[in-house]
C-alpha cells in the first residue's frame, strides 16, 4: 500500500484549502517515470512529516490535470495556501524534489 | 471552463496587495488556485505553464510596466482576460491606451473591493473565449495521452526497429506538447 495519500477530482476543494505545504504526483500505470517518482516521494514522507504527500491518477482526474495543465503525466505539484508554488512534469531527481520541498515546508 | 476551480494569476510586489487582492477574489470565487509572481523573471517563468482564467497585474513594477504585462499575455496566452488593478492608472490617456491595448478592465487600489464585480463581468465577457480554449486543451491532451500510452507499450514489446519508432514518436510528442 502507498504511502502517498490517494486523492481524486472530488478532492480537489479540501485540497486546496488545506494549509501547509501539499505535493501532488499525478501519475498513470503505464507512466514508468511515476512509478520512480512514487518511490522517491515514499522516502520523503518520513523526513518532512508536516508535508501532505498525494498521489493521483492521471486518467481518472481530469479535472486535476486540467487545473495543474498536465497534458500527459508525470506531473508534481507543490501547493500551499491555495497558492501554486511551483509544477514539475518530466523525470526529475531526488535532489530536486528535495530542494523544493525543503525550501516550501 | 469545465473545473470549477478558478485560476488566478497576481502580478503583484507589495506583499501587502498581493494578500488583499486574494482575499477580494475569494469573496468572487472561493474554490480558487493562484499563482503569483512578483517581477518580470518570475511572471515569465509562471504564466504559461499555469494557464490562468484571468491575469490580475499591478501596472507599476521593479522590472517592468503593466502594458508589458499585457503584451505579453496577449503574445503568448491569446484572450486571456487581464485587469490592472493599480495606484496609479488614473490618467485618462493611459487608460485610454490601455484598453486599446486589450486589457480587459482596471480598478484602482482604493476601489478593490469592487473587484468581485468586476471579474463577474469580465469573466461573462470571456466566456465564448474561455470554452474554446477548454476544447483545445482537450484536444490537446487526448493526442498526447493516446500517444504516451502507445510508447509505453511500445516499449514493453520487442521488435526491429524499436529504438527508431521510439524516438520518432518521441519527437511528435514533444512536438504536440
Amino acid at each position: 500500500m502507498s504511502k502517498l495519500n490517494a486523492i481524486e477530482d472530488r478532492q480537489i476543494a479540501d485540497v486546496l484549502s488545506t494549509g501547509g505545504l501539499t505535493v501532488i504526483l499525478m501519475t498513470a500505470p503505464w507512466d514508468g517515470n511515476g512509478i520512480i517518482i512514487t518511490s522517491i516521494l515514499e522516502g520523503f514522507t518520513t523526513r518532512y512529516r508536516g508535508v501532505n504527500f498525494c498521489v493521483a491518477d492521471y486518467e481518472a482526474s481530469p479535472r486535476l490535470a486540467r487545473l495543474f495543465n498536465l497534458l500527459s503525466p508525470p506531473g508534481i505539484l507543490f501547493l500551499k495556501d491555495g497558492e501554486m508554488l511551483e509544477r514539475l512534469t518530466g523525470p526529475v531527481s531526488a535532489a530536486r524534489l528535495n530542494e523544493i520541498i525543503k525550501a516550501a515546508a | 471552463m469545465d473545473t470549477d476551480i478558478f485560476k488566478v494569476f497576481i502580478l503583484e510586489d507589495q506583499p501587502l496587495d498581493m494578500e488583499l487582492n486574494k482575499r477580494q477574489v475569494r469573496k468572487y470565487r472561493p474554490d480558487v488556485l493562484f499563482a503569483v509572481a512578483r517581477n518580470k523573471v518570475e511572471f515569465e517563468e509562471k504564466l504559461v505553464n499555469f494557464q490562468p482564467d484571468i491575469v490580475l497585474s499591478d501596472y507599476n513594477l521593479p522590472d517592468m510596466n503593466g502594458l508589458e504585462a499585457l503584451l505579453y499575455v496577449r503574445e503568448h496566452l491569446d484572450s486571456t482576460p487581464f485587469i490592472f488593478i493599480t495606484g496609479v492608472l488614473n490618467d485618462e490617456e493611459k487608460v485610454a491606451d490601455t484598453i486599446l491595448n486589450g486589457a480587459s478592465g482596471y480598478l484602482l487600489k482604493e476601489n478593490l473591493r469592487k473587484l468581485p464585480e468586476l471579474m463577474t463581468s469580465v469573466v461573462d465577457q470571456s466566456s465564448q473565449v474561455m470554452q474554446r480554449r477548454e476544447r483545445e486543451w482537450e484536444r490537446r491532451k487526448t493526442n498526447q495521452t493516446l500517444l504516451r500510452k502507445t510508447m509505453a507499450g511500445l516499449r514493453a514489446a520487442e521488435f526491429d526497429g524499436k529504438g527508431d519508432a521510439l524516438e520518432s514518436l518521441q519527437q511528435v510528442a514533444d512536438n504536440l506538447a
